[in-house]
């Protein structure tokens, strides 16, 4: 069994360490913090990521053979349900399937699992498997709880044609949720995923909003967007500093699917504010939002639903989830590692080295 | 029955709009009366499949895959399901593999988005056990019966519907407005007095889910816009009759022209004409959900409506 196989089992999110990871061969890759690169002016939650926001817990299950044609997996996202929700659709070349239903009442009613393209209906089914074993009575609820499935397409490292994740691969990522911190990179639904010519998938971070009651508001992202010239990191171009290490082949990638998590108490018509600013952290580090793209935005809430923010108060969420977008996709950047996959296609990681060499220059290291 | 029998086309169905087929599948065992049905928009061995479609939901949200595409780039290249709720993440995999099958690859022009719409049928299934019978065999089986022949009542999605404290079902109707086609085919799921031509029927003894799913479909070159406002001229039709009530939890209209979308460019219909298909709509709607309820067959408890008010 090697170590991707063994992440695949849902088993690997406790035992292995965050930071530093590195698939044999490749050198260490880490979050964009430890480099010494801060966006924004906001402070971070403990573990700087969506589970920084109260009782959200992730899961990951990973599907991924180096040199294989099979690298995709499921990446699961449990709040506490019902939650206050609304969604964005920047562009709308995507699916997020049961957001429909969540319209209708303005709740979430059930997890948030991320996965490639063509998974998205066994996802679905298995992610109701999971829910029908907690509550057997599910269908019989006035609510109809429904799960959100979102998807972006692999198909330059993985095999999309082959039906390679199975209704089971999503309960064990719903099975493998915890709070604390999350895997980052090729890991989950992010596993075959490519940003800026550059190895994605999946990258969160969170912040701190300043104020009397001193809220967390946290973003998960799989990644799988943008050219290389388009790529900002805090401003600077890093992606034309860097015209190597590009694909062999062509391929592109698109799509974005976002997740904001937040325990300040806010409507779905707040949420759905809050969704649009996560347009504006992408927009940060390069992405224009193609006709191809599946640029797709969820956001809720954790607060009781019997008390709201003053709109007033509003604009540092605001803040908070433009910087955390921005950091979240960073991050799937710097985690992720170069990948072989199907025919094989290799996308490689951006070279932290560089990273920090560009970054330097520019006067942006702390 | 028909308050405008001559204005009907010549199934008084969807098919009517040339190209567009139905087909389902009976789900009969293990005690179960539930199944699929499947609308499909274009004729066989058609390539580029993409249309524009329209969408009106009541409450603004509905249990529909394929909306990201479909309310951003007004368009849809996929089979219509319609699909008991617990299975439909199946069916949109079953779908996927129909695609694949076809295409090499997945795209809006070649079958995805899936659209698969959840029905709650659970006024007659269970659904754990709609969960362990359903597979993508039956998918697969109500797409190769797509055809020109629209069974209704019980057919399909209808085996297990509720409607008006009756069996409900599958319903279909048609009319002509000027030199177009318009068709209808709706799962009747829901209502308490059924009004029906000057007549209130008083609601049966059953109750169930209030949720419904209709599908309109056109040969009247029309945009997405357009069809937006022409779902909801159908839903005007299901009020009148009082299937989309107060007490109605989820309910969706899709509109679709098999001709609007041409290779590059747009055809449409002007401004003066869209009132006859809006016409036309409303009374297709009303028609075919009084053909779902004479069609139903009984099943368990539920009984069969009759107009005369007698039920069987």
């Amino acid at each position: 069994m090697n170590r991707r196989t063994f992440l695949g089992l849902g088993l690997g999110a406790a035992a292995w360490p965050r930071v530093g990871r590195a698939a044999p061969g490749y050198p260490e890759r880490a979050r964009l913090r430890e480099l010494g690169i801060v966006i924004g002016e906001l402070p971070t939650g403990p573990h700087n990521a969506i589970t920084d926001v109260a009782d959200v817990r992730v899961g990951h299950l990973t599907l991924s053979e180096e040199g294989g044609p099979v690298h995709t997996g499921v990446t699961a996202l449990v709040p506490p349900t019902p939650a206050f929700a609304a969604d964005f659709t920047l562009n709308g070349n995507g699916e997020l399937m049961g957001v429909g239903s969540m319209r209708r009442t303005g709740l979430l009613a059930g997890p948030v699992l991320f996965t490639n393209t063509s998974s998205v209906g066994a996802v679905y089914d298995g992610a109701v498997e999971w829910m029908l074993a907690r509550d057997p009575d599910l269908f019989k609820s006035d609510l109809q709880p429904a799960p959100l499935v979102g998807e972006t397409w692999a198909a330059f490292l993985h095999d999309e044609t082959g039906r390679h994740v199975q209704p089971a691969h999503a309960v064990a990522a719903l099975d493998a949720a915890r709070s604390g911190p999350v895997q980052e990179g090729c890991v989950g639904g992010g596993t075959g995923m490519r940003a800026y010519s550059f190895k994605a998938g999946i990258g969160t971070a969170s912040r701190q909003i300043p104020g009397d009651s001193s809220y967390t508001v946290g973003v998960l992202v799989q990644a799988n967007f943008g050219r290389r010239p388009q790529l900002r990191v805090d401003g600077v171009p890093v992606g034309r500093e860097i015209p190597e290490l590009m694909p062999e082949r062509g391929g592109k990638s698109k799509s974005m699917l976002a997740a904001v998590a937040t325990d300040a108490p806010l409507l779905p018509s707040q949420l759905q504010r809050v969704c649009k600013r996560v347009a504006l952290g992408m927009a940060r580090t390069g992405a224009i939002s193609t006709h191809g793209s599946g640029d797709l935005v969820l956001a809720f809430s954790v607060a009781s639903r019997d008390e709201m923010l003053a709109d007033r108060w509003i604009s540092g969420l605001f803040q908070g989830v433009v910087e955390a977008t921005e950091e979240a996709i960073l991050n799937a950047l710097t985690t992720a590692h170069t990948l072989t996959g199907r025919a094989g296609n290799t996308i490689h990681a951006l070279p932290l080295d560089r990273l920090r060499e560009i970054m330097r220059a520019h006067g942006r290291l702390k | 029955m028909n308050r405008a029998r001559d204005a009907a086309g010549p199934h008084d169905a969807i098919v009517d709009v040339p190209g567009v087929r139905v087909g389902h599948v009976d789900i009969r065992t293990a005690g179960l009366h539930t199944g699929l049905t499947a609308i499909v928009p274009y004729p066989p061995g058609v390539v580029e499949r993409k249309l524009f479609i329209g969408r009106f939901s009541i409450d603004g949200g509905d249990a529909m895959s394929g909306l990201g595409v479909a309310e951003d780039f007004g368009t849809f290249s996929s089979p219509i399901v319609l699909a008991p709720s617990p299975v439909v993440g199946r069916v949109y995999e079953s779908l996927i593999r129909h695609s694949l099958t076809r295409d090499t690859g997945l795209s809006t022009e070649a079958g995805w988005p899936p659209i698969v719409v959840g029905i709650d049928d659970t006024a007659v299934n269970d659904p754990v056990l709609v969960r362990k019978v359903l597979t993508h065999d039956h998918a697969d089986a109500a797409l190769a019966s797509a055809g020109s022949a629209v069974p209704t009542g019980n057919a399909g999605v209808g085996g297990g519907l509720q409607a008006f404290g009756y069996k409900g079902g599958v319903g279909t109707a048609s009319r002509r407005a000027g030199e177009h086609a318009l068709g209808l085919l709706i799962a009747v799921n829901g209502g308490r007095e059924l009004r029906w031509a000057d007549r209130i029927l008083p609601a049966g003894d059953a109750d169930g889910p209030q949720t419904f799913a209709a599908v309109v479909a056109t040969d009247a070159p029309l945009i997405p816009r357009q069809l937006e406002r022409l779902a909801g001229r159908a839903a005007l039709g299901l009020a009148r009759t009082g299937l989309w009530n107060p007490q109605t939890r989820e309910g969706v209209v899709l509109a679709f022209s098999t001709t609007g979308l041409v290779e590059e460019g747009v055809r449409m219909v002007g401004e003066e004409r869209l009132y006859a298909l809006f016409t036309a709509a409303a009374e297709a709607a009303e028609n075919a959900v009084v053909d779902a309820l004479l069609a139903a067959e009984p099943v368990g408890g539920l009984k069969a409506m009759r107009l005369e008010g007698e039920a069987d």
